[in-house]
């Protein structure tokens, strides 16, 4: 195979459309006589409900139609538990609220009218009752005796309880020369995707045909959810994401609005939209990122890592529509590139009266590696070492690969990492930074009086999550060439990745080549995008699919041109016997003939393959990130000055899109760092339901990023691609954290949470002040 | 939103004459601040009188010793204004720093003072600058128009029409954003008038704007950065949210202030 296209910098196929206008969203969506819905939701974090009166709601000119749970008959159970696992006390969102809710903004009843005008005014006009309990927000009291449980059935809020572990950390810490206790703490935010959630739902009554657009990352889950719920066979669904505004993990469920529409749509029979407004978005949506660690680690004169203790508070929010993914996550994410030779991690995964927590880019990592990276610096502190060095000591080096941590993901398999040169990216990020001259820099700095800091902070990634995904290829008549996966894009750049590996493998020009996806009618099966996945586990069911097309055509071009597939050679779209140029077949030639030649003992006709690749396994990426920041203690703001970083993610697909999802990670992590918080108050009132609350990075908050690429293949698929999607995120918390601990040195400040608004930053430096 | 009527008034008087018209009227000048309320359902005028269409209303004049500005000025005006630039070079800077792009293109000056929010940056200059608001009625200085949390001396019907900006010797502001809404946490507008005195003027940190009266006497004896950081305000009264408490916000005046002397002495060379 000749590798033209993998590989190349082709800018992203859908770009020019997005840009200029041309895409086709969820809200673009018109049918003739489509109702609107507007929902009535929760007031309160904690409440039974009592009666639901619609009948002043009912009178508002243009109302179809007002529902509640007990509405919704078989329809209004409660999901099946997505991914169920060992110890997870289960508790799954319905429909629409059955009877009480668990966070303020449940959903508890929908009104469907002629506009979402009408729908909105009538919605105000429902009367709930509501008994209300307090309810339990604080993550860390949750599990006490005596909190208020957000599900009466699950005893201590605990969803889950586990614990990992390798070796024996408490004969470790207790012979460790040095040990260090710490507690650290993220802040909870949430994926604010530009284009909210959205559903539309048509029944076809004729033909007994479900038709549903979302603005989804996972179009075949909702297919099979909105079967499941509503009764339906799975072929009678049909379900399409559209070109979607971003992602970001908060697409990936399926929502008790993708079950609730389509019910009104075949209730009502006609056409139904909702399109969620930021709003319901800040309330509803699912959200991420809170945990506490208590941590502990025992290390040697060189700070090399001896144990790792760590339990850990996760807040899963009012339900678990993926069990405890993401803790579990940030547990793997812990160990990063680090020989650790005694592990415990304890998770403690917890029910609050909250919006709903499920992966959000980066789904527990950037907690995980906030932890560990944390706990480098402070080795390196306590023992007058330097943190790039004491990261270096505790590096798995290069012939230790297939190297296992002694851990296990959540699929029960080994983390094992399956190749990788972690020591590279440290130092190519290192002399990329010229680290050397940024200390001498801080030195300068520092006599100036100036907060300068430099941060390091390594990661591990945990992409190209299985079990499969599929891929079909398909060579038509006229020589061109549709692929078509599961999985849509939300920015990932499929479009682009997918048509350069089919276009390699098959030996044609990309331009023959499209690219189709989001709609379960193009394909039998699919998982979806998430976890930095589609590119590994959808690029190489492609391969397999356009190598499987590729066997067929040379046999069918031996036949003709009466050679042997041996002598045969393909490229760019013609298939020639080697040596012999002028005697040639185009595609087009070889798929008509693989039409008009099917018969009963010859091939089947057509060239088209659907294939699926499984793994058993997780490829890891990894980096190393390095940030410089000046700090003012005056107003605790921080300015970050600038950016390096070293990764690997395996092969490159096209270098434009890495770099560009690299980027836009660091914009996320900047914000998870700086500025992103969803803040509750003691009540369970969301205190950032707007824009002018909850604080997004915006272009001024970018700065130029260096980056160099290192591609050591993975061993786990043919591509040797790993994944990158969350790359860009998941260190960025613990290197801005590192960095601004570093510039305040001087003030004896610590750094333990994140983010770090000036607020929050502030009090610390003034409590260092007063304890000085 | 909830319905409502539109009416697009030519001349002051017909606008006075809607408002009085019908309960339920508002004014709408650039929407910045009205608009949005009403999306997020949060007002419900029965009426919305434009004031878009009416002549005279916007426009920057140098008059004498005044800069005189017109209610429906947009802060983009302001900020690319020569005039303003030459004349108070602080107002221009301020206009400039509001929001973003598309804010600073609608919105307007009579608009923000109107709304009285208390993280806007406007009420600061006004109050700083010893300004006076002219309406379809009456002048009204500036330490009488601002009362209260979104409330003004303004009556129920009443349009502010121009705001007479006096030419200080000199001026700056400085803005602490809020990190999400980017408006003012803190903004401190420090001015020395015409005749001498210094004024400090802070918005964002209480419920209305106000005179930092410990920083102005600091000033007065002695026109330092470092006079204005070592004043001491109290935090009582202050606000507090997610983004700041009281004291942080009493914490930020001085430091804020000291940076605007800072700015003021540097141009002065
Ligand atoms: C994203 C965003 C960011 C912003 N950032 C900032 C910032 O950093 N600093 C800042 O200061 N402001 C900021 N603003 C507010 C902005 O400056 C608004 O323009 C201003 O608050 C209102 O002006 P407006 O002309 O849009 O008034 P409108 O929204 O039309 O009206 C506001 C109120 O004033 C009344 N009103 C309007 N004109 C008159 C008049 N002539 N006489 C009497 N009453 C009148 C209206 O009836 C209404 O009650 C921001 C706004 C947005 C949307």
């Amino acid at each position: 195979m000749s590798t033209k296209w993998f590989g190349a910098a082709i800018p992203r196929r859908q770009d020019a459309r997005l840009v200029r206008g041309e895409g086709r969203f969820l809200d673009d969506i018109v049918l003739p006589r489509m109702a609107h819905v507007a929902f009535v939701r929760s007031l309160h974090p904690n409440a039974a409900l009592g009666a639901i009166d619609a009948a002043t709601a009912m009178q508002v000119p243009g109302v179809l139609e007002v529902v509640s749970h007990a509405d919704l008959g078989e329809a209004g159970r409660p999901f099946l538990q997505l991914l169920p696992h060992h110890g997870l006390a289960s508790a799954t969102w319905s429909a629409l609220a059955p009877g009480r809710v668990c966070f303020a903004g449940e959903a508890i009843a929908a009104v469907a009218a002629e506009s979402f005008a009408a729908a909105q005014l009538a919605a105000e006009a429902v009367a709930v009752e509501y008994r209300t309990s307090a309810p339990i927000i604080d993550l860390e009291s949750a599990q006490r005796p005596d909190s208020p449980l957000v599900h009466p059935d699950i005893p201590r809020n605990l969803a889950m309880h586990m614990v990992e572990q390798c070796g024996d950390v408490e004969a470790a810490l207790r012979s460790a020369p040095h040990r260090l206790k710490e507690r650290f703490r993220i802040t909870r935010g949430g994926g604010m995707p530009l284009e909210p959630r959205g559903v539309i739902a048509d029944y076809d009554l004729n033909r007994r045909e479900l038709t549903v657009w979302s603005s989804t990352q996972e179009p075949h889950t909702v297919r099979n959810t909105i079967a499941t719920m509503l009764g339906l066979q799975r072929h009678m669904v049909r379900v399409i994401a559209p070109d979607t505004g971003g992602g970001f993990g908060t697409k990936i469920n399926v929502y008790p609005e993708e079950i609730l529409v389509p019910w009104l749509a075949m209730r009502l029979g006609r056409p139904v939209k909702w399109v969620e407004t930021r709003s319901e978005h800040m309330l509803s949506a699912t959200q991420e990122r809170e945990q506490i660690h208590d941590i502990e680690v025992g290390f040697d004169e060189s700070g090399r890592l001896l144990a790792l203790k760590n339990v850990f508070y996760h807040d899963m929010g009012a339900y678990a529509p993926r069990g405890g993914a993401v803790p579990h996550n940030t547990s793997a994410a812990l160990i990063g590139p680090y020989r650790i030779p005694n592990v415990r991690s304890e998770i403690a995964a917890v029910y609050t009266n909250t919006a709903t927590v499920s992966a959000y880019r980066g789904a527990g990592q950037p907690q995980g590696v906030f932890v560990i990276e944390r706990a480098m610096d402070r080795i390196a502190a306590h023992l007058g070492r330097d943190p790039a060095e004491v990261r270096r000591v505790n590096t798995i080096l290069s012939d230790a690969f297939p190297y296992d941590t002694g851990l296990t993901n959540l699929l029960g398999g080994a983390v094992e990492y399956e190749s990788g040169d972690f020591l590279g990216t440290l130092d190519k990020a290192l002399e990329l930074a010229d680290y050397a001259g940024l200390r001498a820099r801080q030195v300068e700095a520092r006599k100036a009086g100036r907060y300068f800091g430099i941060g390091i902070a390594n990661y591990v990634e945990l992409p190209g999550r299985g079990p499969w995904a599929g891929g079909g290829v398909r060579v038509e008549h006229d020589g061109s060439v549709p692929v078509y996966t599961g999985a849509p894009s939300q920015g990932q750049g499929h479009e682009t990745t997918m048509a350069q590996i089919c276009a390699d493998q098959l030996g044609v020009s990309i331009d023959r080549i499209k690219v189709l996806a989001g709609d379960t009618a193009l394909i039998a099966h699919g998982i979806g995008t998430f976890a930095s996945r589609f590119g590994v586990l959808g690029g190489n069911a492609v391969r397999l699919s356009a190598l499987e097309v590729k066997e067929k055509i040379l046999r069918i071009a031996g036949e003709m041109l009466e050679t042997s597939v041996a002598d045969l050679e393909i490229e760019d779209g013609k298939v020639s016997i080697v040596g012999v140029p002028d005697k040639s077949l185009s595609f087009e030639a070889v798929a008509r003939k693989a039409l008009r030649a099917a018969g009963p003992d010859g091939e089947e006709p057509g060239l088209e393959a659907t294939r699926y690749f499984k793994t058993s396994n997780i490829t890891y990426s990894n980096g190393t990130h390095i940030a410089t920041v000046e700090v003012e203690p005056a107003t605790g703001q921080v300015q970050v000055l600038k950016y390096f970083l070293a990764h690997d993610c395996g092969r490159v697909i096209n270098p434009m899109i890495v770099e560009g999802q690299i980027m836009g990670g660091i914009a996320c992590g900047i914000g998870n760092a700086l500025l992103e918080e969803h803040a509750y108050n003691s009540e369970g009132q969301l205190q950032t339901g707007s824009f002018m609350d909850y604080a997004m990075p915006r272009a001024a908050d970018m700065l130029e990023i260096h980056m160099v690429h290192q591609e050591t293949p993975s061993t786990l698929n043919p591509l040797g691609i790993k994944g990158v999607g969350e790359a860009g995120t998941i260190p960025v918390p613990a290197v801005i954290c590192s960095a601004i601990e570093d510039a305040l040195r001087p003030l004896g400040v610590k750094i333990n949470e994140a983010p770090l608004p000036p607020f929050r930053l502030w009090k610390l430096i003034r409590a260092a002040a007063k304890a000085a | 939103m909830y319905e409502f009527e539109y009416r697009r008034p030519a001349s002051v008087p017909e606008a006075v004459e809607m408002l009085r018209d019908r309960e339920g009227a508002k004014a709408l000048a650039g929407g910045m601040s009205l608009l949005s309320a009403m999306k997020l359902r949060l007002a419900s005028p029965d009426v919305l009188v434009d004031l878009g269409r009416i002549e005279g209303m916007s426009g920057i004049r140098l008059e004498g010793a005044e800069v005189r500005i017109g209610a429906m000025t947009r802060h983009a005006q302001v900020a690319a204004s020569a005039e303003v630039g030459k004349a108070i070079p602080a107002l221009a800077d301020l206009a400039g720093r509001i929001g973003d792009r598309q804010v600073r293109n609608r919105g307007t000056l009579g608009g923000s003072l109107a709304n009285s929010d208390p993280a806007a940056c406007y009420p600061a200059a006004v109050l700083g600058l010893d300004a006076r608001i002219e309406t379809d009625r009456r002048s009204i200085a500036a330490e009488a128009f601002f009362i209260d949390l979104f409330e003004t001396a303004l009556q129920s019907g009443e349009l502010i029409t121009a705001v007479r900006f006096p030419v200080p010797r000199s001026a700056a502001y400085v803005k602490f954003h809020q990190p999400a809404s980017r408006f003012a946490l803190v903004g401190v507008f420090v001015a020395v008038t015409g005749s001498g005195e210094v004024r400090v003027a802070v918005t964002g940190a209480g419920p209305v704007v106000f005179r930092a009266a410990s920083i102005e006497s600091a000033l007065a004896r002695e026109f330092s950065a470092a006079a204005a950081g070592a004043a001491a305000v109290s935090a009582q009264g202050l606000n507090s949210d997610m983004h700041g408490d009281a004291d942080y916000r009493a914490h930020l005046i001085p430091v804020l202030a000291a940076r605007a002397v800072a700015q003021i002495l540097e141009r002065q060379g």
